[in-house]
């Protein structure tokens, strides 16, 4: 399940095409098919977020006006408002959320990285008796699924006290068996002339560890930032589990819950609460993308 | 560091790989194992939340309650429509967007960074927003059906369509990821090959049919292993979207355990219904890797 593909060449992605010789005129026409093909997979993936972000500029009598029939009015608004950010902010007391989210998700980025570094220093830079052995057992939790551990993990944090924090909501993820396996990868590509250079110069373990092994594995690093950050900012079901109090609920569970069935529905806020939950985490990432790529590649893991 | 300095090179190796480990180990197991063996123990006990101290050993009554029970079996069967659906459709999908787009130019970049932001984005706003896409009155998608003078449908609102709404939804979120995974493998393939075969008087049909299909079975199938695992898992767009309705047209596997553990709090239960879904489920992602293995290697 683990087995990636290939990870050649995983800077240059994607790879160089193949073009063969084609009588000129067969190929203009594939061009222009081609051309087309992408015009169109672009929009059937672009359009949901382009929807999304101009509706939330719309005022709620226009969003409902202009649904059909299909016109410019549809997507574009006619009449620009920040009324439904103002509306979010104001009266949803989106802020606290969005701030939750980020502490949140800040703290889960620091802390896993931290841990994980450390395990992944040991298991791919030092040698000794049963170090495969405590590994195995590191990886084997990354086959027991969530719909398993949800239910005693929620007990189990109830007997911590610890229900309804924020550390709640992130300390059972940061030691991640899949932020083990990635760094260890990586820091098991550094050359040993390193680290062997630091112990006759006399430094320790933690001293390789900061000031050889962590500056030489930064993309690796900057891969499990991303991924991480991106688990525990889209996460759903856990802190919909384990927060009760609504002042500390986190963004995901908060722009669900603003879709109240039998209610009438707030549109508008639901599309300018989404837009900000997505859009600068997407602008990020799609600027950042060959790191994810290695990430999921690596490990077949979404994030 | 606050070790003595006259402590021998062999126990100051052991605290390091001791301190090092520590954090890691303390996390999976009050997080990871403690569950797991406490989710395995309370399958064997009628545990109810409301009353957590009338707990009863139960042995195999919870196991045999789900084998009895139809609303399991019907959930069950959701999560394998949905899964099949998904492989059968997303992985073909995947590998013609990877073809589209494999090329470095300009244009191509911007069509993969167009697929790659479902994949980023979570499965929780993109179900908010596919629900309101869906809606009967006001949703794109009738706007769009009117303006191609097809009939309005009722998508969610229906018993018959939710679960392939849900289903469409899902592959429009994920295909990038396995595009993704096709991108890497398609780079594994050396180009040489492919000039042999043109000079062979290959076309382009039987290229991609004796070249790229053959040399990325491995990616087919781990990316056919991953799209059943994370079928498996399918919850919050049933959460947001439907609840399980209408007429429990989607009420997926691992909805009904959270139904079962968080709404009616019947812990034991919830725990047996759990870890027959994952015993299920590695039978059946091994059973893939074996058979997808034995049909295809060379």
């Amino acid at each position: 399940m683990r087995t990636a593909p290939s990870l050649d060449h995983l800077d240059r992605l994607p790879a160089a095409p193949t073009v063969h010789a084609q009588p000129v005129g067969r190929r203009v026409i594939s061009k222009s098919a081609e051309a087309l093909g992408m015009t169109f997979v672009t929009l059937i993936f672009a359009t949901p977020f382009l929807w999304m972000l101009f509706s939330s500029f719309k005022t709620t009598g226009d969003l409902f006006r202009y649904s059909y029939p299909l016109t410019w009015k549809t997507f574009i608004p006619p009449s620009p408002t920040l009324a439904n950010y103002e509306s979010i902010f104001v009266r949803w007391h989106f802020g606290r959320n969005l701030l939750n989210s980020l502490v949140v998700s800040s703290a889960q980025v620091a802390a896993t990285l931290i841990i994980c570094s450390l395990a992944a220093f040991v298991f791919a830079r030092l040698r000794f008796r049963g170090r495969d052995l405590l590994f195995g057992l590191v990886m084997l939790t990354a086959l027991i699924p969530f719909e398993v551990n949800m239910i005693p993990l929620f007990v189990v944090v109830r007997s911590l006290n610890i229900q309804d924090s924020y550390a709640a909501v992130f300390l059972p993820w940061i030691a991640s068996p899949f932020g083990i396996f990635l760094l260890r990868q990586s820091f098991i590509e550094i050359p040993h002339d390193l680290d062997d250079a630091a112990t006759v110069d006399g430094a320790s373990l933690l001293q390789i560890f900061w000031n050889v092994t962590i500056p030489s594995a930064r993309p690796a690093l900057v891969t499990l930032a991303m991924m991480s950050f991106l688990w525990s900012w889209n996460a759903f079901l856990w802190p919909l589990i384990v927060i009760q109090n609504p002042t500390k609920q986190l963004i995901q569970v908060a722009v669900a819950t603003f879709t109240v069935p039998q209610e009438l529905p707030a549109w508008g806020e639901i599309f300018a609460a989404s837009s900000i939950a997505t859009i600068p985490v997407l602008i990020l990432f799609i600027a950042l993308q060959r790191y994810y790529i290695r990430g999921v590649v690596l490990s077949g893991v979404k994030g | 560091m606050g070790l003595p300095l006259r402590l021998n090179r062999h126990t100051r190796f052991t605290a390091t790989v001791i301190l090092f480990l520590a954090p890691t180990f303390i996390g999976l197991f009050l997080f990871q194992y403690l569950p797991l063996i406490t989710a395995v123990r309370n399958s064997f006990y009628h545990y109810n939340l409301l009353e957590p101290d009338a707990r009863t050993f139960a042995g195999f009554a919870n196991y045999r309650r789900l084998i009895k029970e139809a609303r399991f079996r019907s959930s069950l069967g959701h999560t394998v429509v949905f899964g099949v659906a998904k492989v059968v459709i997303q992985t073909p999908l995947a590998l013609a967007l990877a073809l589209l787009v494999q090329r470095t130019t300009r244009r191509a970049t911007i069509v993969r960074s167009a697929i790659f932001a479902p994949v980023v984005t979570s499965v929780t706003i993109i179900a908010v927003i596919w629900n309101l896409m869906y809606d009967p009155e006001h949703g794109l998608f009738n706007t769009l059906l009117i303006a191609f003078h097809l009939g309005k449908q009722p998508f969610l609102t229906s018993a018959g369509q939710a679960l392939p709404a849900i289903i469409a939804m899902s592959i429009w979120q994920d295909a990038g990821f396995t595009m993704l995974l096709f991108l890497a493998g398609l780079q594994g393939i050396a180009e040489t090959f492919y000039e042999a075969a043109a000079i062979d008087g290959a076309n382009h049909w039987e290229q991609f049919r004796y070249i790229t299909v053959p040399l990325l079975m491995r990616t087919i199938l781990f990316a056919v292993v991953t799209t059943t695992v994370f079928s498996f898992q399918v919850f919050t767009p049933v959460y947001v979207m439907t609840k399980g309705g209408p007429l429990d047209a989607t009420r997926v596997a691992v909805y009904y355990i959270y139904e079962t553990a968080f709404v009616f709090l019947d812990m034991g239960y919830a725990s047996a219904l759990a870890l027959v879904l994952t015993a299920l489920l590695l039978i059946v992602a091994v059973g893939q890797s074996r058979l997808l293995r034995s049909r295809f290697e060379y």
